[in-house]
């Protein structure tokens, strides 16, 4: 046995290792494998190693380049195949183990037989993917809505667990000259989740090499780009924070209570009010008010006399102003009649101001000229102090709201 | 020359023996075949590659690998159909004898019908060298190509019928179990160091490979079918004799 042909025979292990990643790989893609048969002449050399045609994916043998740094029989490489639903929890499927154990030395079996014989086991890795239960329960049926199947690629010892009944099964033994090459499937038969997730805590405790499952790839990383939700749970381990706060179940927020029937009456009997002050003609209600009291109205939040002189405050003006002694006197809610007026109209909330809603909007509306409004400061501390005495009747008033919401 | 002996043994329903036999005799042949062989000269030789193709069984769960040949697959799908047809035959007929089940029975209801079985044998031809005092062509020892069978391959079927929907799909999904065990069984049984032919010359490529499709080669085979399990009757004094001076000769 030359250095040359032993060479020879890691470079064939190291070309084999990617041909079994790539067919195991694919045969969990779902989708139904079709390769023709080719003569010599279309076999260009080094394209179809092991005279068998796989196509080469550039993701898988750039995630095989980046997590393996040593091929057999050097050491040993594991494929496994782990099932990611979308609840966020990780199941170990398959295991397949490559190995080579240098010192079982047959002397018979020389490199071309060795080839041939691994020709043969890549033909027997492509028909046993197939047959395993993880291939006829999930790989058909996988989707980014339920469950995808991912994995890893790992040389160093110790596999996950594979439940209860897990099979294993010796499905290469081949001799030669270099060594003796293995492969070995373990294989889940029982499908819980409850074990599998502290088991792998476990193992990832005894094995720190070993990758963890967010270095999991998904065997469809193209279908997985497109769900954006599902990529950005798969970037992140799930005993992270980031995790748990993908995995909160969303809150709904509630809408408000129905009202009884006496709230909703109020509630109404206040929009009728500001209805009340937009109807149309509502110019001759407020004349029937200015010639009925002047004492009834409210006293404005705006000084009327910083209207007097303004075009747009001249239907304020016709508004008779409220003396602040009246107001006092006055006090609560009144009850605004006029012989004259075939519309009973109610003072508004429990404010003495006796401002009517529908006269303040129109006010709030009508904004005054900033050059001819000049506000003293006398002016400005007595409708400082009159906002005063009202903040109590206005705590009130939003109590008052807040009350009639919560129900 | 021993051949290498495997036997195989599957329950199924009668509507699932067609696919269940594809599926394995397709998974023994892909290990079988190899690509086709191109020779530069006599003794140097070049291969082509093969490419698998994936079948999905619909009275199976189960979707397995085949070789990517067409002439192969109809070749082989020739002698699988007349096998399937042979045992449906038997069934209606009733000619198949009634037999008490040795397996149980894989549903409550499920009716037992025949056990039929289907071999794969892989031979190489070989050519005996005249026999001692000219008796030779008169025991006609004209060239026997199943004399240098080196691996067989046997297939039994228990064969049921069930009646009911639900029973159909629990056995669909119980088949595709044994199925996948049992290929995984053979996979083993591929991969480990036994014997098969040399690589001929080009000479003698027909005597190991089967030269008749153009985008593969496998091994020199025949397919056996026995749907209906003959009675084996006693040989009688002349043919004891007749075979026995027939081993003689071929030594």
């Amino acid at each position: 046995m030359s250095d040359e042909q032993h060479d020879q025979f890691c470079k064939y292990m190291r070309i084999f290792s990617g041909r079994l990643v790539q067919s195991l790989v694919q045969s969990r893609q779902g989708d139904f494998a079709e390769q023709v048969c080719v003569p010599v002449s279309q076999n260009k050399l080094g394209s179809d190693w092991f005279n068998m045609r796989i196509d080469e994916i550039g993701e898988i043998a750039a995630h095989l380049k980046a997590h393996v740094k040593s091929y057999p029989p050097f050491s040993k490489l594991t494929v496994e195949f782990v099932l990611y639903t979308a609840e966020g929890k990780f199941l170990p499927l398959e295991a397949w183990i490559l190995r080579v154990e240098e010192n079982e030395i047959d002397d018979r079996i020389n490199l071309d037989s060795q080839y041939h014989s691994l020709s043969v086991l890549l033909r027997s890795v492509n028909v046993a993917a197939r047959m395993t239960p993880m291939h006829r329960l999930y790989v058909k049926k996988q989707n980014s809505d339920s469950f995808i199947v991912m994995y890893r690629l790992y040389t160093t010892d110790g596999i996950s667990d594979m439940g209860p009944n897990a099979r294993s099964r010796q499905l290469a033994r081949l001799p030669s000259i270099f060594g003796t090459v293995y492969l070995d499937l373990i294989y889940r038969t029982s499908m819980h989740f409850d074990e599998a997730e502290k088991e792998e805590e476990e193992q990832n405790e005894n094995f720190p090499g070993k990758p963890t499952l967010k270095d999991c790839e998904p065997v469809l990383p193209h279908k997985v780009k497109s769900e954006p939700e599902l990529s950005k749970k798969l970037a992140t381990s799930p005993s992270s924070p980031e995790c748990s706060s993908l995995g909160e179940t969303p809150r709904f927020g509630m809408g408000t209570s129905l009202k009884n029937e006496q709230e909703k009456k109020k509630s109404m009997d206040e929009i009728d009010l500001q209805t009340i002050s937009d109807f149309p003609f509502r110019a001759l209600l407020q004349s029937a008010y200015a010639t009925k009291s002047a004492e009834n109205l409210a006293e404005s939040p705006f000084s009327p006399e910083s209207h007097q002189n303004s075009a747009a405050a001249a239907e304020i003006s016709a508004i008779p102003e409220e003396n602040e002694e009246e107001e006092k006197e006055n006090g609560g809610n009144r009850l605004q009649k006029s012989e004259d007026s075939f519309i009973e109209l109610c003072g508004f909330g429990t404010s003495s101001s006796n401002i009517e809603l529908g006269e303040l909007i129109n006010s709030l509306k009508i904004a005054p000229d900033i050059q001819t409004h000049t506000i003293s400061k006398e002016q400005l501390e007595n409708e400082l102090a009159a906002f005063q005495k009202q903040q109590d009747d206005f705590k009130d008033f939003v109590e008052k709201i807040n009350k009639i919401e919560d129900f | 020359m021993n051949a290498r002996q495997h036997e195989l043994r599957l329950t199924v329903e009668l509507r699932q023996v067609y696919e269940a036999v594809q599926s394995i005799i397709h998974a023994v042949l892909f290990h079988r075949t190899l690509a086709k062989f191109a020779y530069q000269g006599e003794k140097n030789f070049s291969l082509g590659s093969i490419g698998i193709k994936e079948v999905e069984c619909d009275h199976i769960d189960l979707t397995y690998a085949r070789l990517n040949s067409p002439e192969l697959s109809m070749c082989v799908d020739e002698d699988v159909r007349q096998f399937t047809h042979e045992v449906e035959e038997a069934s209606y007929s009733g000619s198949a004898p009634r037999r008490t089940p040795s397996v149980g029975s894989p549903t409550d209801s499920a009716v037992p019908l025949l056990r039929a079985q289907i071999g794969l044998d892989f031979y190489q031809k070989t050519r005996r060298p005249s026999t001692a005092f000219g008796l030779g062509m008169f025991f006609g020892s004209n060239q026997d190509d199943t004399n240098g069978m080196w691996e067989q391959w046997k297939l039994i079927l228990d064969v049921f019928r069930v009646d009911s929907f639900d029973e159909l799909q629990k056995m669909k999904h119980s088949v595709a179990d044994s199925i996948g065990d049992i290929v995984l069984n053979v996979c083993e049984q591929f991969n480990q160091p036994v014997y098969t032919p040399t690589m001929p010359s080009a000479s003698e490529v027909s005597n190991v490979f089967d030269t008749r499709f153009s985008d593969c080669q496998p091994y020199l085979f025949k397919i056996t079918r026995q749907a209906v399990p003959n009675i084996t009757l006693r040989p009688n004094f002349t043919q004891v004799n007749f075979q026995r001076l027939k081993d003689v000769l071929q030594i």
